[in-house]
């Protein structure tokens, strides 16, 4: 293939020639910066979060009578797991990367330094299943851990 | 002179549908877009508060011990207060106004019949919130600061719930019942949404979007056991019953400052401040911050940084649809490069060459403006369909329409620059020959 004569050619009309270069390196910056953007949005909404994402649904319930809060839960409960294709139901303070963490932080020692930031779920019982938490040491609270409200 | 030229730009305008209309297509396109994200840019970023700003501080102490520091890396001075801190700062008076604030989602029950209760956003302050950020007020007025001392259960409520509940009647004098309690309302807000929400930065809710519904005296509040939706605690454990003395941090503390001798003043107050409470046992840092509204906005970065990136690459696309105009405009010139010779040769100077072609160029830049207005306002009706705060506010004023203009005619007559020039230095020797 000959390139001296397409070199010549465009050595003679050098205006134009600059002008596409010009575009063609803005258009290749602006898109490369854009597909950036949008793979790190796309990563962010891939964090793994620990709990099974494509087999929940959340239910927020606000605005209940507190003196009533403790039949109504296991009412409330009781009925959603009625529906046909739930598998298990729990309450729970918050979801993992929601927006209104409880943050606390975590020591070893009753006296540590605080090195770990670390967010707290309150989880009913069958928490476990209905997040699909998976174990990976020790073991999850058993019945005779948790108490009832009176 | 400049009606003939309009008159030559129009017919070889014509002559050339295609190109032109590639031309206004792309000069339209790169419009659209920078003006869609530069006016929610402008929208989120502007002053929400332009005749006060310049007089509204946010002073910030630090009362975390030294072993667990509010930010590890020690840059970063606590964005809330604890109460008896704001309280002791608001008995001092060093500045002309101030009040404590913070924010809570509340139970409203409507009047009987009405309708069932509701979630809104309400404010915990103290008597010199209104007077201090200019809320207007449609009925009735703020409380008093023996309101505050006395726990007093007021209300000011918001012109929208005003409606909602009361029908826009003057409902002063009537109650309303927020969570457990009834209280009385003794003002009614016009609409105030001061966009964004500055008062309200790091206390919860949203930065914009409709203003908050309801403002109850800090005191009254709490012996209500109404809580604040942000507080983080610097010791052992909280106990929520007793807010006031546990060591947490949950107000927003805000102070007028008139001039510049008053707030270096109020600095100078607050580092004597902080260091009384380390000498008194209660801080072991006298780290302090006074930040100016604007600067307060800009440090805790409430333009998400995402308007900026959109705002920064819409303005690269218009950058290569101005390259893009540049060469088809270049294209068209060069084609007529023996209609240049002619005209040369029949006396017209180079400058008449480079005004006829400068007028080409901003022709298409009107056509283009108009173009581009289409598509930012398309533009933005797609940004009120986005699931964000602003998103209901994303609107096209008169200052950004005129704006679009002016944008408009610039890149054009940019673009038309080189074409000009290069058809202006065109030899009307050879073309001629050429005939």
């Amino acid at each position: 293939m000959e390139i001296r004569p397409i070199l010549a050619s465009l050595r003679r009309h050098r205006i134009p020639a600059a002008l596409i270069v010009l575009e063609i390196a803005l258009a290749c910056a602006v898109l490369c910066n854009a597909v950036f953007m949008i793979g790190q949005r796309m990563a962010d909404i891939h964090w793994p979060n620990a709990i099974d994402e494509q087999g929940i649904s959340v239910i927020t319930v606000n605005g209940t009578d507190p003196a009533l809060a403790a039949s109504d839960i296991p009412r409330n409960l009781a009925a959603l797991r009625g529906i046909a294709g739930v598998t298990a139901a729990a309450a729970a303070t918050s979801m993992p990367l929601d927006q209104n963490p409880a943050l606390t932080g975590f020591t070893t020692t009753p006296d540590g330094k605080t090195t770990v930031n670390t967010s707290v779920y309150f989880l009913g019982s069958g928490g476990e299943q209905a997040l699909g938490l998976h174990l990976l040491q020790g073991r999850f609270s058993t019945p005779t851990n948790t108490r009832t409200a009176a | 002179m400049f009606g003939y030229y309009l008159d030559l730009a129009l017919r070889s305008l014509k002559r050339n549908k295609v190109l032109t209309t590639l031309m206004v297509l792309a000069l339209a396109l790169g419009i659209g877009a920078t003006i869609t994200t530069l006016a929610v840019l402008r929208l989120l970023s502007g002053d929400p508060i332009p005749q006060k700003s310049a007089q509204l501080f946010y002073p910030q102490l630090d009362p975390y011990p030294a072993n667990q520091p509010f930010s590890r890396s020690g840059k970063r001075v606590p964005y809330l207060m604890s109460y008896i801190d704001a309280m002791n700062l608001i008995h001092a008076r060093k500045a002309e106004r101030q009040a404590a604030m913070a924010m809570s989602q509340v139970k409203l029950t409507p009047p009987s019949g009405v309708g069932k209760p509701f979630y809104a956003q309400g404010v915990l302050t103290t008597t010199d919130f209104f007077p201090m950020f200019d809320a207007p007020f449609q009925y009735g007025s703020g409380w008093t600061a023996a309101d505050d001392e006395g726990r007093a259960q007021v209300a000011v409520i918001a012109g929208s719930l005003n409606d909602k509940l009361f029908g826009g009647a003057n409902s002063v004098g009537r109650m309303i019942r927020i969570e457990d309690h009834d209280f009385r309302i003794i003002g009614v807000l016009r609409t105030w949404a001061p966009q964004p929400r500055f008062y309200a930065v790091h206390l919860g809710g949203h930065s914009y979007g409709e203003g908050d519904a309801v403002f109850v005296p800090l005191q009254g509040a709490r012996a209500d056991d109404l809580m604040p939706s942000t507080m983080m605690g610097y010791g052992k454990s909280i106990d929520v019953e007793h807010l006031e003395t546990a060591p947490a941090i949950w107000l927003g503390l805000w102070v007028q400052l008139p001039n510049a001798a008053d707030v270096a003043a109020y600095k100078m107050f607050l580092g004597n401040y902080a260091k009384e409470q380390v000498a008194l046992g209660r801080y072991q840092r006298t780290d302090t911050a006074l930040s100016g509204l604007m600067e307060w906005m800009r440090s805790e970065h409430v333009v998400p940084d995402d308007v900026r990136l959109q705002a920064g690459l819409a303005f690269g696309f218009l950058l290569i649809c101005v390259v893009n105009t540049v060469g088809l405009l270049l294209a068209k010139c060069l084609r007529r490069s023996r209609e240049i010779g002619v005209r040369r040769a029949l006396g017209a100077s180079r400058g008449a060459i480079f005004t006829q072609f400068m007028i080409e160029a901003a022709i298409v830049g009107v056509a283009g403006g108009v173009l581009g207005l289409v598509f930012a306002e398309l533009g933005l009706w797609g940004i009120r369909h986005q699931p964000a705060q602003y998103a209901s506010l994303a609107h096209l004023d008169l200052s950004m329409f005129l704006f679009t203009f002016v944008v408009e005619l610039l890149a054009s007559l940019v673009a038309g620059l080189l074409p000009a020039w290069r058809a202006c230095v065109v030899a009307p020797a050879p073309q001629l020959k050429a005939v």
